[in-house]
Protein backbone atom coordinates (compact mmCIF):
# COMPACT_ATOMS: atom_id res chain seq x y z
CA UNK A 1 0.00 0.00 0.00
CA UNK A 2 1.44 3.24 -1.07
CA UNK A 3 -0.07 6.87 -1.18
CA UNK A 4 -1.04 6.60 -4.67
CA UNK A 5 -3.49 4.07 -3.50
CA UNK A 6 -5.23 6.51 -1.62
CA UNK A 7 -4.95 9.63 -3.43
CA UNK A 8 -7.05 12.25 -4.72
CA UNK A 9 -6.12 12.71 -8.34
CA UNK A 10 -8.78 16.04 -8.69
CA UNK A 11 -6.49 18.71 -7.02
CA UNK A 12 -7.71 22.57 -7.03
CA UNK A 13 -4.65 24.60 -6.76
CA UNK A 14 -4.03 28.38 -7.84
CA UNK A 15 -1.20 29.26 -9.98
CA UNK A 16 1.93 31.36 -8.49
CA UNK A 17 0.51 34.43 -10.06
CA UNK A 18 -2.72 34.16 -8.03
CA UNK A 19 -3.82 36.16 -5.28
CA UNK A 20 -4.67 35.81 -1.61
CA UNK A 21 -8.45 36.79 -2.57
CA UNK A 22 -8.29 34.19 -5.72
CA UNK A 23 -7.11 31.53 -3.40
CA UNK A 24 -9.45 31.90 -0.66
CA UNK A 25 -12.52 31.54 -3.37
CA UNK A 26 -11.27 28.38 -4.56
CA UNK A 27 -10.94 27.26 -0.88
CA UNK A 28 -14.55 28.28 -0.47
CA UNK A 29 -16.13 26.67 -3.11
CA UNK A 30 -14.29 23.80 -3.50
CA UNK A 31 -14.33 22.72 0.47
CA UNK A 32 -10.91 22.17 0.63
CA UNK A 33 -8.77 22.63 3.52
CA UNK A 34 -5.20 22.69 1.51
CA UNK A 35 -4.57 24.66 -2.08
CA UNK A 36 -1.77 23.66 -3.57
CA UNK A 37 0.17 26.78 -5.58
CA UNK A 38 1.73 25.61 -8.56
CA UNK A 39 4.01 27.13 -11.73
CA UNK A 40 3.42 26.55 -15.22
CA UNK A 41 5.46 23.17 -14.73
CA UNK A 42 3.06 21.87 -12.18
CA UNK A 43 6.01 22.54 -9.50
CA UNK A 44 4.64 23.04 -5.92
CA UNK A 45 5.76 26.16 -4.96
CA UNK A 46 3.71 26.80 -1.82
CA UNK A 47 0.86 25.43 -0.02
CA UNK A 48 -2.22 27.66 1.38
CA UNK A 49 -3.65 25.95 4.36
CA UNK A 50 -7.17 26.68 5.70
CA UNK A 51 -5.78 26.68 9.28
CA UNK A 52 -3.45 29.77 8.51
CA UNK A 53 -6.38 31.50 6.87
CA UNK A 54 -8.49 31.06 9.96
CA UNK A 55 -6.21 31.79 12.44
CA UNK A 56 -5.59 35.37 10.62
CA UNK A 57 -8.69 35.86 11.09
CA UNK A 58 -9.19 35.00 15.34
CA UNK A 59 -8.29 38.00 17.58
CA UNK A 60 -4.68 38.48 18.57
CA UNK A 61 -5.23 37.93 21.87
CA UNK A 62 -5.63 33.95 20.71
CA UNK A 63 -2.17 33.93 19.61
CA UNK A 64 -0.67 34.75 22.99
CA UNK A 65 -2.51 33.49 25.66
CA UNK A 66 -2.56 29.56 26.79
CA UNK A 67 -6.28 28.98 27.10
CA UNK A 68 -9.18 31.25 26.52
CA UNK A 69 -11.48 28.80 28.01
CA UNK A 70 -12.55 31.23 30.02
CA UNK A 71 -14.23 33.05 26.91
CA UNK A 72 -17.77 32.34 26.25
CA UNK A 73 -19.28 35.66 24.44
CA UNK A 74 -17.03 36.46 21.24
CA UNK A 75 -19.25 39.60 20.66
CA UNK A 76 -18.17 41.87 17.87
CA UNK A 77 -15.19 39.19 16.85
CA UNK A 78 -18.46 37.47 15.58
CA UNK A 79 -19.87 40.22 13.10
CA UNK A 80 -17.02 41.81 11.28
CA UNK A 81 -16.11 43.32 9.01
CA UNK A 82 -12.47 42.10 11.14
CA UNK A 83 -9.04 41.99 9.57
CA UNK A 84 -10.06 43.11 6.49
CA UNK A 85 -6.38 44.51 5.92
CA UNK A 86 -6.37 40.53 5.47
CA UNK A 87 -7.39 41.15 2.05
CA UNK A 88 -4.86 42.90 0.92
CA UNK A 89 -1.93 40.84 1.73
CA UNK A 90 0.06 38.95 -1.10
CA UNK A 91 -0.31 34.87 -1.30
CA UNK A 92 3.21 34.27 -0.91
CA UNK A 93 3.01 35.95 2.40
CA UNK A 94 0.32 33.53 3.76
CA UNK A 95 1.34 30.57 2.02
CA UNK A 96 3.74 27.47 3.53
CA UNK A 97 6.75 26.92 2.01
CA UNK A 98 6.39 23.71 -0.40
CA UNK A 99 5.79 20.32 0.75
CA UNK A 100 5.11 17.24 -0.91
CA UNK A 101 5.09 13.61 -0.68
CA UNK A 102 5.87 11.02 -3.50
CA UNK A 103 3.40 9.14 -5.23
CA UNK A 104 5.59 5.68 -3.86
CA UNK A 105 5.90 6.96 -0.01
CA UNK A 106 4.29 4.55 2.08
CA UNK A 107 0.96 4.76 4.41
CA UNK A 108 3.10 5.08 7.26
CA UNK A 109 5.62 7.54 5.96
CA UNK A 110 2.56 10.03 4.97
CA UNK A 111 1.09 9.53 8.65
CA UNK A 112 4.65 10.17 10.28
CA UNK A 113 4.50 13.05 8.21
CA UNK A 114 1.56 14.46 8.80
CA UNK A 115 1.90 14.01 12.71
CA UNK A 116 5.10 15.73 12.61
CA UNK A 117 4.54 18.47 10.62
CA UNK A 118 0.86 19.19 12.21
CA UNK A 119 -0.87 19.13 8.52
CA UNK A 120 -4.04 17.12 7.60
CA UNK A 121 -3.65 17.46 3.37
CA UNK A 122 -0.15 16.85 1.76
CA UNK A 123 0.52 17.42 -1.96
CA UNK A 124 1.40 14.13 -3.86
CA UNK A 125 4.50 14.49 -6.67
CA UNK A 126 5.89 11.90 -9.15
CA UNK A 127 9.31 11.52 -9.59
CA UNK A 128 9.60 14.47 -12.01
CA UNK A 129 8.26 16.44 -8.91
CA UNK A 130 5.05 17.34 -10.67
CA UNK A 131 1.91 17.77 -8.36
CA UNK A 132 -0.38 13.74 -9.36
CA UNK A 133 -2.92 14.26 -6.40
CA UNK A 134 -3.27 15.08 -2.52
CA UNK A 135 -3.80 12.91 0.51
CA UNK A 136 -5.61 13.47 3.34
CA UNK A 137 -5.22 11.99 6.97
CA UNK A 138 -8.66 10.31 7.11
CA UNK A 139 -7.80 8.96 3.33
CA UNK A 140 -4.57 7.73 4.18
CA UNK A 141 -5.56 6.55 8.06
CA UNK A 142 -8.98 5.09 7.10
CA UNK A 143 -6.56 2.70 4.30
CA UNK A 144 -3.86 2.12 6.60
CA UNK A 145 -6.60 1.05 9.47
CA UNK A 146 -8.73 -1.06 6.78
CA UNK A 147 -5.25 -2.82 5.92
CA UNK A 148 -4.00 -3.07 9.38
CA UNK A 149 -7.04 -5.20 10.62
CA UNK A 150 -6.77 -6.96 7.40
CA UNK A 151 -3.49 -8.17 8.29
CA UNK A 152 -4.04 -8.39 11.79
CA UNK A 153 -7.19 -10.49 12.35
CA UNK A 154 -6.17 -13.22 9.78
CA UNK B 1 48.19 45.36 32.55
CA UNK B 2 45.65 42.91 34.40
CA UNK B 3 43.37 45.38 35.17
CA UNK B 4 42.91 46.61 31.73
CA UNK B 5 42.92 43.02 30.40
CA UNK B 6 39.82 42.69 33.43
CA UNK B 7 38.56 45.44 32.35
CA UNK B 8 38.17 44.53 28.67
CA UNK B 9 37.00 41.02 28.88
CA UNK B 10 34.24 43.00 31.03
CA UNK B 11 33.02 45.88 28.80
CA UNK B 12 33.41 43.36 25.32
CA UNK B 13 30.86 41.35 27.77
CA UNK B 14 28.30 43.77 28.59
CA UNK B 15 28.51 45.36 24.90
CA UNK B 16 27.69 42.43 23.70
CA UNK B 17 24.87 41.50 25.66
CA UNK B 18 23.92 45.08 24.70
CA UNK B 19 24.42 44.34 20.88
CA UNK B 20 21.58 41.07 21.49
CA UNK B 21 23.95 39.10 19.32
CA UNK B 22 23.89 36.43 21.64
CA UNK B 23 22.11 35.36 24.51
CA UNK B 24 22.76 37.25 27.26
CA UNK B 25 23.70 34.21 29.28
CA UNK B 26 26.07 32.82 26.54
CA UNK B 27 27.55 36.56 26.61
CA UNK B 28 28.52 35.93 30.03
CA UNK B 29 29.12 31.98 30.05
CA UNK B 30 31.85 33.22 27.36
CA UNK B 31 32.74 36.15 29.37
CA UNK B 32 33.36 34.06 32.41
CA UNK B 33 35.52 31.76 30.97
CA UNK B 34 37.47 34.30 29.39
CA UNK B 35 38.04 36.00 32.81
CA UNK B 36 39.08 32.74 34.20
CA UNK B 37 41.32 31.99 31.40
CA UNK B 38 43.22 35.42 31.82
CA UNK B 39 43.33 35.32 35.48
CA UNK B 40 45.75 31.73 34.92
CA UNK B 41 47.76 33.20 32.57
CA UNK B 42 48.13 36.52 34.24
CA UNK B 43 48.08 34.95 37.77
CA UNK B 44 45.76 37.31 39.43
CA UNK B 45 42.39 35.06 38.95
CA UNK B 46 41.60 30.95 39.11
CA UNK B 47 39.16 28.12 39.31
CA UNK B 48 39.08 28.23 43.00
CA UNK B 49 38.65 31.70 43.26
CA UNK B 50 35.71 31.65 40.76
CA UNK B 51 33.48 29.44 42.48
CA UNK B 52 33.83 31.38 45.34
CA UNK B 53 32.96 34.33 43.73
CA UNK B 54 29.55 32.87 43.18
CA UNK B 55 26.61 34.07 45.58
CA UNK B 56 25.03 30.93 46.07
CA UNK B 57 22.42 32.53 48.40
CA UNK B 58 21.26 35.08 45.73
CA UNK B 59 20.70 31.78 42.94
CA UNK B 60 18.88 29.68 45.81
CA UNK B 61 16.66 32.53 46.78
CA UNK B 62 16.23 33.26 43.09
CA UNK B 63 15.27 29.93 42.50
CA UNK B 64 13.04 29.13 45.37
CA UNK B 65 11.09 32.36 44.10
CA UNK B 66 11.23 31.05 40.98
CA UNK B 67 9.99 27.67 41.53
CA UNK B 68 6.81 29.12 43.56
CA UNK B 69 5.84 31.01 40.71
CA UNK B 70 5.98 28.39 38.47
CA UNK B 71 3.65 26.54 40.67
CA UNK B 72 1.17 29.36 40.04
CA UNK B 73 0.87 30.49 37.07
CA UNK B 74 0.02 27.14 35.87
CA UNK B 75 -3.54 27.54 38.30
CA UNK B 76 -4.36 30.07 36.05
CA UNK B 77 -4.35 32.29 39.21
CA UNK B 78 -3.17 35.85 37.31
CA UNK B 79 -5.93 35.22 34.27
CA UNK B 80 -8.52 34.71 36.96
CA UNK B 81 -6.96 38.54 38.90
CA UNK B 82 -7.03 40.15 35.44
CA UNK B 83 -10.34 39.63 34.20
CA UNK B 84 -11.60 40.57 37.82
CA UNK B 85 -10.02 44.29 37.16
CA UNK B 86 -11.04 44.16 33.75
CA UNK B 87 -14.42 43.92 35.05
CA UNK B 88 -14.39 46.18 37.24
CA UNK B 89 -12.97 49.17 35.48
CA UNK B 90 -16.12 49.43 33.83
CA UNK B 91 -14.81 50.27 30.30
CA UNK B 92 -13.08 53.25 31.71
CA UNK B 93 -9.21 53.64 30.27
CA UNK B 94 -7.94 55.28 32.25
CA UNK B 95 -9.65 53.38 35.03
CA UNK B 96 -8.36 50.26 33.50
CA UNK B 97 -4.51 51.36 32.89
CA UNK B 98 -4.31 52.56 36.97
CA UNK B 99 -5.40 48.85 38.54
CA UNK B 100 -4.04 47.09 36.02
CA UNK B 101 -0.90 48.90 36.67
CA UNK B 102 -1.77 48.60 40.42
CA UNK B 103 -1.95 44.92 40.64
CA UNK B 104 1.41 44.05 38.49
CA UNK B 105 3.14 46.64 41.07
CA UNK B 106 1.47 44.69 43.92
CA UNK B 107 1.97 41.11 42.33
CA UNK B 108 5.61 42.21 41.32
CA UNK B 109 6.44 43.51 45.06
CA UNK B 110 6.43 39.60 45.64
CA UNK B 111 7.12 37.66 42.36
CA UNK B 112 9.57 37.86 39.64
CA UNK B 113 8.73 41.18 37.37
CA UNK B 114 9.05 39.17 34.17
CA UNK B 115 6.52 36.74 35.27
CA UNK B 116 4.37 38.82 36.51
CA UNK B 117 4.64 40.60 32.61
CA UNK B 118 4.43 37.66 30.69
CA UNK B 119 1.17 36.67 32.60
CA UNK B 120 -0.39 40.42 32.82
CA UNK B 121 0.20 41.43 29.06
CA UNK B 122 -1.61 38.67 26.93
CA UNK B 123 -4.59 39.08 29.12
CA UNK B 124 -4.23 43.00 28.08
CA UNK B 125 -3.98 42.51 24.69
CA UNK B 126 -7.28 40.59 25.46
CA UNK B 127 -8.85 43.42 26.85
CA UNK B 128 -7.69 46.07 24.69
CA UNK B 129 -9.51 43.49 21.79
CA UNK B 130 -12.31 43.13 23.67
CA UNK B 131 -12.61 47.10 24.21
CA UNK B 132 -11.42 48.36 20.72
CA UNK B 133 -8.55 50.16 21.89
CA UNK B 134 -4.80 50.26 21.54
CA UNK B 135 -3.13 47.96 23.83
CA UNK B 136 0.15 49.89 23.51
CA UNK B 137 -0.69 52.02 26.52
CA UNK B 138 -1.58 49.66 29.10
CA UNK B 139 1.66 47.55 28.11
CA UNK B 140 3.91 50.20 28.80
CA UNK B 141 2.22 51.41 31.75
CA UNK B 142 2.56 47.69 33.16
CA UNK B 143 5.96 47.13 32.40
CA UNK B 144 6.92 50.34 33.90
CA UNK B 145 4.94 50.00 37.06
CA UNK B 146 6.00 46.29 37.12
CA UNK B 147 9.62 47.70 37.28
CA UNK B 148 8.42 50.01 40.26
CA UNK B 149 6.85 48.25 41.90
CA UNK B 150 9.93 45.54 42.34
CA UNK B 151 12.24 48.40 43.55
CA UNK B 152 9.78 48.38 47.00
CA UNK B 153 11.50 44.88 48.16
CA UNK B 154 13.61 42.55 48.58
CA UNK B 155 12.53 39.65 46.10
CA UNK B 156 10.65 42.13 44.08
CA UNK B 157 13.46 42.61 41.57
CA UNK B 158 16.73 41.10 40.45
CA UNK B 159 18.96 43.71 41.51
CA UNK B 160 17.41 43.87 44.99
CA UNK B 161 18.05 40.44 45.75
CA UNK B 162 21.93 40.92 44.55
CA UNK B 163 22.26 44.16 47.28
CA UNK B 164 19.98 42.24 49.92
CA UNK B 165 21.57 39.51 50.38
CA UNK B 166 25.61 41.42 50.20
CA UNK B 167 24.39 44.22 52.52
CA UNK B 168 22.31 41.76 54.73
CA UNK B 169 19.39 44.16 54.20
CA UNK B 170 16.10 42.43 55.02
CA UNK B 171 12.96 42.54 53.31
CA UNK B 172 11.75 44.73 56.02
CA UNK B 173 14.48 47.08 55.42
CA UNK B 174 13.30 47.11 52.04
CA UNK B 175 9.99 47.62 52.59
CA UNK B 176 10.07 50.37 55.35
CA UNK B 177 12.32 52.38 53.32
CA UNK B 178 11.82 51.76 49.70
CA UNK B 179 8.43 51.62 50.14
CA UNK B 180 7.12 55.08 50.92
CA UNK B 181 9.64 56.12 48.40
CA UNK B 182 8.16 53.68 46.04
CA UNK B 183 4.47 54.86 46.72
CA UNK B 184 5.44 58.64 45.80
CA UNK B 185 7.15 57.68 42.66
CA UNK B 186 4.49 55.61 41.76
CA UNK B 187 1.89 58.54 42.05
CA UNK B 188 4.47 60.51 40.12
CA UNK B 189 4.85 58.16 37.18
CA UNK B 190 1.24 57.63 37.27
CA UNK B 191 0.51 61.53 36.42
CA UNK B 192 3.84 61.24 33.87
CA UNK B 193 2.01 58.29 31.90
CA UNK B 194 -1.55 59.84 32.31
CA UNK B 195 0.10 62.96 30.44
CA UNK B 196 2.24 61.45 27.72
CA UNK B 197 -0.05 59.20 26.80
CA UNK B 198 -3.07 61.51 27.13
CA UNK B 199 -5.00 60.73 23.65
CA UNK B 200 -4.33 56.96 23.95
CA UNK B 201 -6.18 56.89 27.09
CA UNK B 202 -9.18 58.39 25.82
CA UNK B 203 -12.01 56.24 26.38
CA UNK B 204 -13.43 55.72 22.71
CA UNK B 205 -17.57 56.59 22.73
CA UNK B 206 -18.52 52.90 22.36
CA UNK B 207 -16.07 51.65 24.74
CA UNK B 208 -18.80 51.38 27.62
CA UNK B 209 -21.32 49.45 25.38
CA UNK B 210 -18.10 47.44 24.64
CA UNK B 211 -17.38 46.58 28.31
CA UNK B 212 -20.48 44.61 28.65
CA UNK B 213 -18.22 41.61 26.58
CA UNK B 214 -15.91 42.06 29.09
CA UNK B 215 -18.21 41.20 31.57
CA UNK B 216 -18.68 37.88 29.97
CA UNK B 217 -15.82 36.67 30.97
CA UNK B 218 -15.73 33.74 32.94
CA UNK B 219 -13.38 34.24 35.77
CA UNK B 220 -13.88 31.05 37.79
CA UNK B 221 -13.55 28.95 34.25
CA UNK B 222 -10.14 31.15 33.91
CA UNK B 223 -8.97 29.85 37.41
CA UNK B 224 -8.80 26.18 36.32
CA UNK B 225 -6.49 24.89 39.63
CA UNK B 226 -8.21 26.49 42.60
CA UNK B 227 -6.91 24.44 44.83
CA UNK B 228 -3.19 24.21 44.16
CA UNK B 229 -4.07 28.25 43.76
CA UNK B 230 -4.87 28.42 47.64
CA UNK B 231 -1.76 26.02 48.45
CA UNK B 232 1.00 28.02 46.42
CA UNK B 233 -0.64 31.34 47.78
CA UNK B 234 -0.40 29.94 51.66
CA UNK B 235 3.18 28.47 51.48
CA UNK B 236 4.12 32.21 49.61
CA UNK B 237 2.05 34.19 52.75
CA UNK B 238 3.82 31.91 54.51
CA UNK B 239 7.30 32.59 52.72
CA UNK B 240 6.84 36.51 53.23
CA UNK B 241 5.88 35.87 56.81
CA UNK B 242 9.54 34.09 57.19
CA UNK B 243 10.92 36.92 55.23
CA UNK B 244 9.82 39.48 57.43
CA UNK B 245 11.01 37.60 60.89
CA UNK B 246 14.38 36.89 59.28
CA UNK B 247 16.01 38.72 62.01
CA UNK B 248 14.27 37.07 64.85
CA UNK B 249 14.37 34.06 63.69
CA UNK B 250 17.92 33.97 62.47
CA UNK B 251 17.20 32.50 59.03
CA UNK B 252 18.34 33.75 55.18
CA UNK B 253 15.47 34.52 53.06
CA UNK B 254 16.85 31.71 50.42
CA UNK B 255 16.48 29.11 52.98
CA UNK B 256 12.73 30.66 53.78
CA UNK B 257 12.41 30.33 49.94
CA UNK B 258 13.85 27.22 49.21
CA UNK B 259 11.71 25.44 51.91
CA UNK B 260 8.53 27.58 50.20
CA UNK B 261 9.21 25.81 47.29
CA UNK B 262 9.39 22.37 48.67
CA UNK B 263 6.84 22.62 50.84
CA UNK B 264 4.86 23.97 47.53
CA UNK B 265 6.00 21.10 45.61
CA UNK B 266 5.00 18.63 47.54
CA UNK B 267 1.58 19.92 48.75
CA UNK B 268 0.26 20.46 44.90
CA UNK B 269 2.34 17.45 44.04
CA UNK B 270 2.97 19.42 41.02
CA UNK B 271 4.78 17.81 38.55
CA UNK B 272 8.88 18.28 39.13
CA UNK B 273 10.18 18.17 35.10
CA UNK B 274 7.09 20.49 34.39
CA UNK B 275 7.67 22.73 36.87
CA UNK B 276 11.64 22.74 36.55
CA UNK B 277 10.95 23.63 33.00
CA UNK B 278 9.56 26.99 34.04
CA UNK B 279 12.24 28.21 36.17
CA UNK B 280 14.45 30.11 34.37
CA UNK B 281 17.82 28.72 34.06
CA UNK B 282 19.28 30.85 31.79
CA UNK B 283 18.76 33.86 34.22
CA UNK B 284 20.24 31.68 37.02
CA UNK B 285 23.37 30.72 34.79
CA UNK B 286 23.22 34.13 33.65
CA UNK B 287 24.19 35.81 37.18
CA UNK B 288 26.34 32.56 37.83
CA UNK B 289 28.94 34.09 34.90
CA UNK B 290 28.92 37.46 36.03
CA UNK B 291 29.58 36.40 39.68
CA UNK B 292 32.37 34.92 37.78
CA UNK B 293 33.23 37.68 35.55
CA UNK B 294 33.13 40.59 38.44
CA UNK B 295 34.63 37.86 40.63
CA UNK B 296 37.82 38.48 38.34
CA UNK B 297 37.36 42.28 38.32
CA UNK B 298 37.76 42.32 41.58
CA UNK B 299 40.71 40.12 42.08
CA UNK B 300 42.37 42.65 39.44
CA UNK B 301 42.04 45.61 41.93
CA UNK B 302 39.98 47.25 39.71
CA UNK B 303 36.42 47.94 41.85
CA UNK B 304 38.97 48.65 44.92
CA UNK B 305 40.53 51.62 42.56
CA UNK B 306 36.82 52.35 41.19
CA UNK B 307 36.16 52.60 45.08
CA UNK B 308 39.61 54.82 45.62
CA UNK B 309 38.78 57.12 42.98
CA UNK B 310 35.37 57.82 44.73
CA UNK B 311 36.94 58.61 47.68
CA UNK B 312 39.27 61.31 45.72
CA UNK B 313 35.58 62.78 46.12
CA UNK B 314 36.16 63.08 49.82
CA UNK B 315 35.27 66.78 50.14
CA UNK B 316 31.60 66.18 48.99
CA UNK B 317 28.87 65.07 51.22
CA UNK B 318 27.41 62.08 52.10
CA UNK B 319 24.10 62.86 51.02
CA UNK B 320 26.03 63.82 47.22
CA UNK B 321 28.01 60.74 46.97
CA UNK B 322 24.57 59.19 47.17
CA UNK B 323 22.95 61.16 44.87
CA UNK B 324 26.13 60.95 42.42
CA UNK B 325 25.59 56.70 42.74
CA UNK B 326 22.13 57.28 41.71
CA UNK B 327 22.01 59.32 38.86
CA UNK B 328 25.27 57.15 37.57
CA UNK B 329 23.25 54.35 37.67
CA UNK B 330 20.24 55.39 36.72
CA UNK B 331 21.73 56.22 33.38
CA UNK B 332 24.12 52.81 32.98
CA UNK B 333 21.17 51.05 34.03
CA UNK B 334 18.95 52.69 30.69
CA UNK B 335 21.28 51.70 28.47
CA UNK B 336 23.11 48.09 29.99
CA UNK B 337 21.40 45.24 31.61
CA UNK B 338 20.88 46.68 35.33
CA UNK B 339 21.69 43.27 36.80
CA UNK B 340 25.69 43.52 35.40
CA UNK B 341 25.70 47.01 36.88
CA UNK B 342 24.46 45.91 39.93
CA UNK B 343 26.96 42.84 40.47
CA UNK B 344 29.61 45.01 39.74
CA UNK B 345 28.79 48.00 41.88
CA UNK B 346 28.51 45.61 45.02
CA UNK B 347 31.85 45.03 45.69
CA UNK B 348 32.77 49.27 44.95
CA UNK B 349 30.27 49.92 47.75
CA UNK B 350 31.32 46.81 49.56
CA UNK B 351 35.43 48.44 49.13
CA UNK B 352 33.71 52.20 50.52
CA UNK B 353 32.51 50.59 53.61
CA UNK B 354 36.14 48.83 54.02
CA UNK B 355 37.49 52.60 53.70
CA UNK B 356 35.47 53.68 56.49
CA UNK B 357 32.44 55.06 54.62
CA UNK B 358 29.07 54.74 55.63
CA UNK B 359 27.84 53.16 53.00
CA UNK B 360 24.16 52.37 54.46
CA UNK B 361 22.48 54.99 52.37
CA UNK B 362 24.74 54.42 49.30
CA UNK B 363 22.70 50.87 48.93
CA UNK B 364 19.56 52.60 48.80
CA UNK B 365 21.11 54.99 46.39
CA UNK B 366 22.07 51.47 44.30
CA UNK B 367 18.29 50.28 44.65
CA UNK B 368 16.53 53.20 43.42
CA UNK B 369 19.34 53.66 40.31
CA UNK B 370 18.98 50.72 39.19
CA UNK B 371 15.40 50.29 39.57
CA UNK B 372 14.47 53.35 38.18
CA UNK B 373 16.97 53.53 35.02
CA UNK B 374 15.22 50.23 33.42
CA UNK B 375 12.37 52.12 32.70
CA UNK B 376 14.03 54.75 30.37
CA UNK B 377 14.53 52.51 26.88
CA UNK B 378 12.78 49.64 25.43
CA UNK B 379 15.50 47.16 26.44
CA UNK B 380 16.20 48.76 29.78
CA UNK B 381 15.00 45.69 31.98
CA UNK B 382 13.83 42.31 30.95
CA UNK B 383 9.78 43.38 31.32
CA UNK B 384 10.00 45.88 29.08
CA UNK B 385 11.56 43.47 26.57
CA UNK B 386 8.72 41.10 27.15
CA UNK B 387 5.74 43.60 26.12
CA UNK B 388 7.51 44.93 23.41
CA UNK B 389 7.77 40.83 22.09
CA UNK B 390 3.93 40.15 22.98
CA UNK B 391 3.00 43.71 21.54
CA UNK B 392 4.51 42.54 18.03
CA UNK B 393 2.59 39.61 18.01
CA UNK B 394 -0.48 41.74 17.90
CA UNK B 395 -1.67 44.48 15.19
CA UNK B 396 0.26 47.10 17.14
CA UNK B 397 4.00 46.09 17.96
CA UNK B 398 5.70 49.27 20.30
CA UNK B 399 7.94 51.18 18.79
CA UNK B 400 10.98 51.95 20.18
CA UNK B 401 10.49 56.02 19.73
CA UNK B 402 7.41 55.34 21.19
CA UNK B 403 8.77 54.04 24.30
CA UNK B 404 11.36 56.56 24.28
CA UNK B 405 9.06 58.98 24.53
CA UNK B 406 6.74 57.40 27.55
CA UNK B 407 10.11 56.27 28.95
CA UNK B 408 12.33 58.97 29.32
CA UNK B 409 10.30 61.17 30.63
CA UNK B 410 8.79 58.63 33.35
CA UNK B 411 12.96 58.45 34.79
CA UNK B 412 13.26 62.04 34.41
CA UNK B 413 10.81 62.54 36.80
CA UNK B 414 11.09 59.37 39.21
CA UNK B 415 14.61 60.14 39.47
CA UNK B 416 13.55 63.76 40.03
CA UNK B 417 11.05 62.12 42.87
CA UNK B 418 13.99 59.62 44.55
CA UNK B 419 16.70 62.48 44.85
CA UNK B 420 14.39 64.67 46.55
CA UNK B 421 13.08 61.97 48.96
CA UNK B 422 16.83 60.95 49.67
CA UNK B 423 17.49 64.12 50.44
CA UNK B 424 14.82 64.50 52.76
CA UNK B 425 15.29 60.87 54.09
CA UNK B 426 18.85 60.85 54.24
CA UNK B 427 19.10 60.54 57.96
CA UNK B 428 16.58 57.95 57.90
CA UNK B 429 18.09 56.25 55.45
CA UNK B 430 21.22 55.89 57.13
CA UNK B 431 19.94 54.26 59.84
CA UNK B 432 20.01 50.82 59.55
Amino acid sequence: MQVSDCMRTQVFTVGTGATLVEAMRVMGSRKVGTVPVIDEGQHVTGVLVLDDLLTQLMPKFVQVLRSTDFVHDYGKFELGPYAAHLLGKPLREIMRPPYSLKEDSSLMEAMVFMHNHQVDDVPVVNAAKELVGIVSRVRVGSLFLIDWLDKTSE
Amino acid sequence: MTETVAIGIFVVTLVSIFGGKWHRMVASGLGASAMVAAGLLLDFYNEEHAVEAIEFETLALLMGMMILVALLRTTGFFEYVAILVAQHSSGSVIRLMLMLGLTTSLLSMVLDNVTTVVLIAPMTVLIAEFLDISPVPLLMSQAIFSNTGGMATLVGDPPNILIGTAAGLSFNDFLTHMGPIVLVMWGSIFLVLRYRMGEGLRTPEAAPQRGSALQSLDAHAALTDRRSARRVLLVLAGVIALFMLERPLHITPAFAALTGSGVALAWTQGGVHDILKDVEWDVLLFFTGLFVMVGGLEAAGVLSQVAERLLDLQDISPVLLGLIVMWALVVLSALVDNVPVTIAMIPVVLNLGARGVDIQPIWWAVVLGTGIGGNATPIGSTANVVVIAISERTDRAITDREWLSVGIPTVIVSTLVASALYVLLFDFLSAG
